[in-house]
């Protein structure tokens, strides 16, 4: 009976709790955008491999999420041969031309602080800082911005000893980019809503809007 | 119970079938962002063009195919896959405009595409 009641009363404490703060997508979901440009990524780190392992890896993610994303490696062709961005500084100007040369209702830029090697005995982890920002091209407004910051675990070899030690080594020295700048965009891209071309995206907006009814009531 | 497995193992395995068609495009785009080179290329149009055939080709990636296809100039084949690309995914009309103005010569604009080569 006295472990029932403590039961009861833990859970009422817990409902009683002051509701976390629902992010704010309310710019996000007044826009809709649908399609997307992933710029070049801005690189702070000492990596050359990194910034391509997540330019590579961020179409997956958002296309399943339900964006009509511009394919990465061809708009990047496009806008140098077109002289219009260097992957630094967005400004209005540029922003106008993504819309207007590209038809992108929204960019995405990724910038990558830091990717640093963690060695441990038989493994090797990476980790990694990076800040996600989605803007929109006609309004300028920021929609939707993340900093993340993960550890990221290599795939030691097999089960024998020997093969786990040479997996580190060569996991440091190059070889699983890829799958790790995959687990990090996988990771960031969570706290996006579901694009416009997702079945979900209209349940997540409702969802969104009763949650924000409910806060300001 | 037998027939529920085998039900749910199918849609694990086309699960993982699109699973293994975005895993590829991450690993040929990543090798040929670092080394550029026709070898690269022709790897990564492989890819491409397996998925293109899909019905679910997601957003993007016919216009990709036809890009590349360009670069080893199969050009007669890219316009087609570029237009194919368009009907797909008319949200990417202009960037598909934009990318054939770049790599076609003397792309005509979609809006007055010459009706024979829509309907071939």
């Amino acid at each position: 009976m006295r472990t029932l009641l403590l039961m009861l009363v833990a859970v009422l404490a817990g409902a009683c709790q002051t509701a976390r703060p629902v992010a704010d997508y309310e710019r996000f979901y007044d826009r809709q955008p649908g399609t997307v440009l992933v710029l070049p990524v801005i690189n702070e780190t000492t990596s050359a491999e990194a910034p391509a392992a997540f330019s590579s890896t961020i179409a997956s993610p958002l296309l399943r999420r339900g964006y009509s994303v511009l394919p990465v490696l061809p708009s990047a062709d496009l806008l140098r041969a077109e002289g219009i961005y260097d992957g630094e500084q967005i400004s209005n100007e540029s922003l106008d031309a993504f819309r207007d040369l590209l038809g992108a209702e929204a960019v995405l830029q990724v910038v990558l602080h830091s990717w640093d090697t963690v060695y441990m005995v038989l493994s090797s982890a990476v980790q990694v800082d990076m800040t996600y920002t989605l803007f929109d091209t006609e309004t300028k407004e920021v929609l939707w911005t993340d900093r993340e910051t993960h550890t990221i675990q290599s795939n030691s070899g097999g089960g024998s000893l020997l093969a786990a030690a040479i997996s580190a080594a060569m996991t440091a020295a190059a070889v699983q980019y890829v799958d790790m700048a995959r687990q990090a965009n996988e990771m960031a891209l969570r706290s996006l809503p579901a694009g416009p071309y997702s079945p979900k995206f209209a349940a997540e907006r409702t969802r969104y809007l009763q949650l924000q009814s409910r806060r300001d009531s | 119970m037998i027939r529920r497995f085998s039900q749910f193992s199918l849609v694990a395995l086309c699960c993982s079938c699109v699973d293994m068609r975005y895993t590829r495009y991450d690993e040929s785009q990543y090798a040929l962002a670092m080394t550029p080179a026709e070898e690269q290329v022709g790897e990564h149009l492989e890819v491409l063009e397996a998925w293109s055939d899909d019905e679910d080709v997601p957003p993007g990636i016919l216009a990709e195919y036809a890009y590349y296809l360009t670069s080893v100039g199969r050009t007669a084949e890219a316009r087609q896959v570029f237009l194919a690309s368009v009907e797909r995914n008319p949200e990417q009309a202009t960037f598909v405009q934009a990318l054939m103005n770049w790599v076609l010569p003397a792309a005509e604009a979609l809006e007055g595409t010459d009706s024979q080569e829509v309907s071939q």
